[in-house]
């Protein structure tokens, strides 16, 4: 928690990173924020490839998956222009990934549903083998990878995943989809500063002010409040100068 | 072999709520002290910033709690099935560090009522022994209002609780709770403002000849300078309250309102991890702690009184580590130990209002808006039938807001596609025009719900990790049903354009948050045959081993426990300086 904070102060403005994103390729940007540490990669602003976790063929599957899920046009952002896909992927390299605050010693063996997730597989393997699972999947049934598929076979087999009738290799697909689909949410939905939610639009679809602080001058209002949202990014570079 | 320390007078375990009040009242009697925290020195300064604000590092993965890797539990509904450890956060969530889970409560700070404390002996006089159903071994307190009262009011000063009184020195007030057992004073500040839901919802529960009230909160709703003397700031209502420590000192937490005023003979110590509580040979006391130092050395804290005043949880797992009390055995009923665990059963109404704007946004334990019409017993339970038959306990019902960051809170109405396009214009809809009515009522201690050591699993210290074996009874499902209906017949009044009843999940699911208020295993009470402590929180087998936290309960109230932990610990204290100090010996033998 602490060593959290610390580097958090440590890390060049948001400004200077997005200057130099600018100023060089997507992959040199990408090379030269590596350099600074994993958590400097999820100020960088989105840009297709330069996946860190997801091997291509990942990737390529979790971007076709997450643009049904949330898929763009409407209401508001899909979860591609959202940057979901590098906040799973810098995530899964990260704490969270890595199983940081989950018990993970055996003896493992299957339990009731109240009971909980008895795997031994950290949040990252876990990710690998169900991803692994569903290409196989794809190709002995469709005949082709995931991302290859129409949308409405690719929803299809999305609704098979969610309610356990995707007969994977390895894994009960409805366990894979649980989580899959509570990360995107997550994802979707977390400070910018962390990868996704890119430039707030999920926020600002529903109206969450983010790191706003004072509202109690709208606690009377009988219509919907319409605030400015802020994130992390502007407010720890304020609190820094 | 460890390495022993210089002694000290007192020395306390865990530095949360109670750890913090115990080493403020015990340094302020002239004792020295230390304190044991198994997390990081947490200060204002830490939480003095909008880092604080941050949904996904502290309400999703909990930032502030205690790490599952370095300690869990298993759980099993019945004795029938082999208890798995819990692997991730799920149904409760207790954070670690000074502060412990004061720093990431929501402040919500209702007092029980008078009957709670003589459940027992209360609901034989007015219904009959008959009302207990076999294997409910709920039982009173040993303590009675008048005796826990000025802890009550004690706290309501420290942690800047704001609130509507209803019953001041026996005058009834309007706005408040009616019901309410007498209190010595007001609260010091009033209650804020309230919110659309909680306008609405006090508008539609009157009309119905109901009585809500503004939920009684420790954030400060004005700048306070507490009952330490202690300068807290005033909640602006950001939205980020439970699970998050308070960016704004405004939160009534031991970080906010009580370390800052230790002063004496008094070192914290960070990063110790308490291995047990050792026993003398005189059999009748204890000697101090044994614990591993941050660099996981092995250390013996020497001192004359030691208060355990961590989580419940670890509170029962010392004492079992320990061999201090005879364990609980489910199938004889005897021994004390991990006997009568308890929690709480939460459920809620979902309605929606078509068009309408709530603005969730706008949240904090403030934002909680109530009725205890069917709470504890202030209703009559011999009426309130379910399947033919009477209940034990109660619970409150109404609409809180104590947060919308949408990573957690985005809401859809029932009937919605759970993705794609139509999700996320279901999402947009939700977050604005729902509102929860949630239930959160007691849960009655049995001879099947307990906690005792795991055979199999381990701590990342080697040690047994503790083993909670727990199910909702039938009592606890038929007063949810009769709660519940009550709820949903407030939601349809209010208007809703569609309702969805969410009730109690049976089996209890641990994988689902419900709440942090697990109680109980090492219950406090007059008879040593079924409490671990006497009524002055004091252990039966060793005298200078006091017990403080929600532990002590002999069954969960229908209310928050926090102010009641705090009002014991009071109480417990206060006994302890008062009657122990002088004259160490048991104080009710």
């Amino acid at each position: 928690m602490r060593d959290h904070l610390t580097t958090l102060e440590a890390r060049p403005s948001r400004r200077d990173l997005l200057a130099g994103a600018a100023a060089l390729s997507a992959t040199a940007a990408y090379s030269a924020a590596l350099a600074q540490g994993v958590g400097d990669l999820a100020a960088l602003p989105h840009t297709a490839g330069g996946y860190l976790f997801f091997t291509d063929a990942e990737a390529t599957a979790v971007e076709a998956m997450v643009d049904r899920l949330i898929p763009a046009g409407g209401v508001g952002p899909g979860a591609i222009e959202a940057g979901v896909p590098t906040f799973l992927d810098r995530a899964l390299r990260a704490g969270y990934g890595l199983g940081e605050g989950q018990y993970l010693e055996g003896p493992f063996q299957a339990g009731t549903p109240e009971q909980g997730y008895q795997l031994p597989l950290e949040p990252h393997q876990l990710y690998r083998v169900a991803l692994a699972d569903i290409a196989d999947w794809a190709q002995a049934v469709h005949g082709a990878p995931f991302a290859e598929l129409p949308p409405a076979t690719q929803d299809d087999a999305l609704r098979l995943m969610q309610s356990g009738d995707m007969a994977l290799a390895n894994l009960p697909a409805a366990l894979f989809f649980g989580t899959f689909w509570f990360d995107v949410r997550t994802a979707y939905f977390s400070d910018p500063i962390h990868g996704g939610n890119r430039d707030m639009a999920a926020w600002r679809m529903v109206g969450f002010p983010g790191a706003y602080t004072d509202l109690r001058p709208y606690l009377s209002a009988d219509t919907a409040i319409e605030i400015e949202p802020v994130s992390l990014a502007q407010v720890l570079n304020l609190e820094e100068r | 072999m460890a390495r022993t320390l210089p002694r000290t007078d007192a020395v306390i375990v865990g530095f949360g709520w109670t750890g913090a009040i115990a080493a403020k009242e015990l340094t302020d009697a002239g004792l020295s002290v230390v304190a044991l925290e198994r997390g990081p020195a947490y200060g204002q300064d830490d939480f003095a910033t909008r880092r604080m604000h941050d949904g996904l590092t502290y309400s999703v993965r909990g930032g502030l709690a205690t790490p599952l890797d370095r300690v869990t539990l298993t759980f099993r509904n019945n004795g029938d099935q082999t208890a798995l450890p819990m692997r991730r956060i799920g149904s409760f969530n207790p954070s670690q560090g000074f502060g412990g889970s004061g720093n990431t409560w929501s402040g919500h700070s209702p007092r029980a009522y008078p009957s709670d404390f003589v459940l027992r002996s209360h609901y034989t006089e007015r219904y009959g022994a008959d009302i207990f159903p076999e294997h409910m071994t709920s039982q009173d307190w040993g303590v009675t209002w008048d005796e826990v009262e000025p802890g009550y009011d004690r706290f309501e000063k420290v942690a800047a609780v704001s609130g509507t009184a209803g019953n001041v020195r026996g005058e009834r007030r309007e706005g408040g709770n009616p019901y309410e057992g007498e209190r010595s004073d007001d609260f010091p500040l009033p209650a804020f403002e309230r919110n659309r839901p909680g306008r609405l919802f006090i508008e539609t529960a009157q009309s119905m000849g109901l009585n809500p009230f503004p939920v009684p909160v420790a954030n400060a709703s004005e700048a306070y300078t507490n009952a330490y003397g202690v300068e807290m700031g005033r909640c602006v209502l950001c939205g980020h309250c439970p699970g998050f420590a308070c960016a704004y000192q405004a939160k009534g937490s031991p970080v906010n309102s009580v370390i800052p005023a230790i002063g004496g003979d008094f070192e914290a110590r960070s990063e110790c991890e308490v291995l047990r509580i050792e026993r003398a040979e005189d059999g009748r006391t204890v000697t101090g702690v044994t614990y591993l130092s941050p660099a996981g050395e092995e250390l013996f804290q020497p001192a004359d009184i030691v208060i355990l005043g961590a989580y419940a949880f670890e509170n029962v797992r010392l004492l079992l580590l320990s061999g201090i009390g005879a364990a609980y055995d489910p199938a004889t009923g005897e021994g004390v130990v991990g006997r009568n665990y308890s929690y709480q059963t939460l459920a809620n109404v979902e309605a929606f209002f078509e068009g309408e704007a709530m603005n969730p946004q706008i949240a904090g334990g403030s934002q909680g808006t109530i009725l205890d019409d069917y709470q504890s017993d202030n209703f009559d339970h011999a009426q309130a039938l379910v399947d033919g038959r009477p209940f034990i306990g109660g619970g409150f019902i109404g609409p809180f807001n104590l947060g919308a960051d949408p990573i957690t809170y985005h809401p859809t109405a029932p009937g919605s596609p759970p993705w794609g396009a139509g999700w996320k214009e279901a999402v947009v809809a939700g977050y604005q025009n729902r509102v929860g009515i949630n239930v959160h009522a007691s849960v009655q201690s049995y001879r099947g719900n307990y906690l005792d050591l795991d055979p199999t699993y381990r701590d990342a210290y080697g040690r047994p990790l503790l083993r909670m074996t727990f199910d909702f009874p039938d009592n606890e499902q038929r007063m949810m049903r009769f709660l519940m209906d009550r709820a949903e017949e407030i939601a349809r009044e209010m208007g809703a354009s569609q309702v969805r009843a969410n009730g109690l999940k049976v089996p209890y699911d641990i994988t689902v948050y419900q709440t942090t208020h697990n109680v109980g295993g090492t219950a406090m009470g007059a008879d040593p045959g079924t409490s671990v402590v006497n009524t002055a929180l004091q252990h039966w087998d060793a005298h200078n081993l006091f017990v403080l936290g929600g532990s002590v309960f002999p069954q969960n109230v229908g209310v928050n426990p926090t102010p009641t932990i705090a009002a014991l610990a009071y109480h417990s204290l206060g006994r302890l300086t008062g009657e122990y100090l002088s004259d160490p010996r048991p104080l009710d033998a």
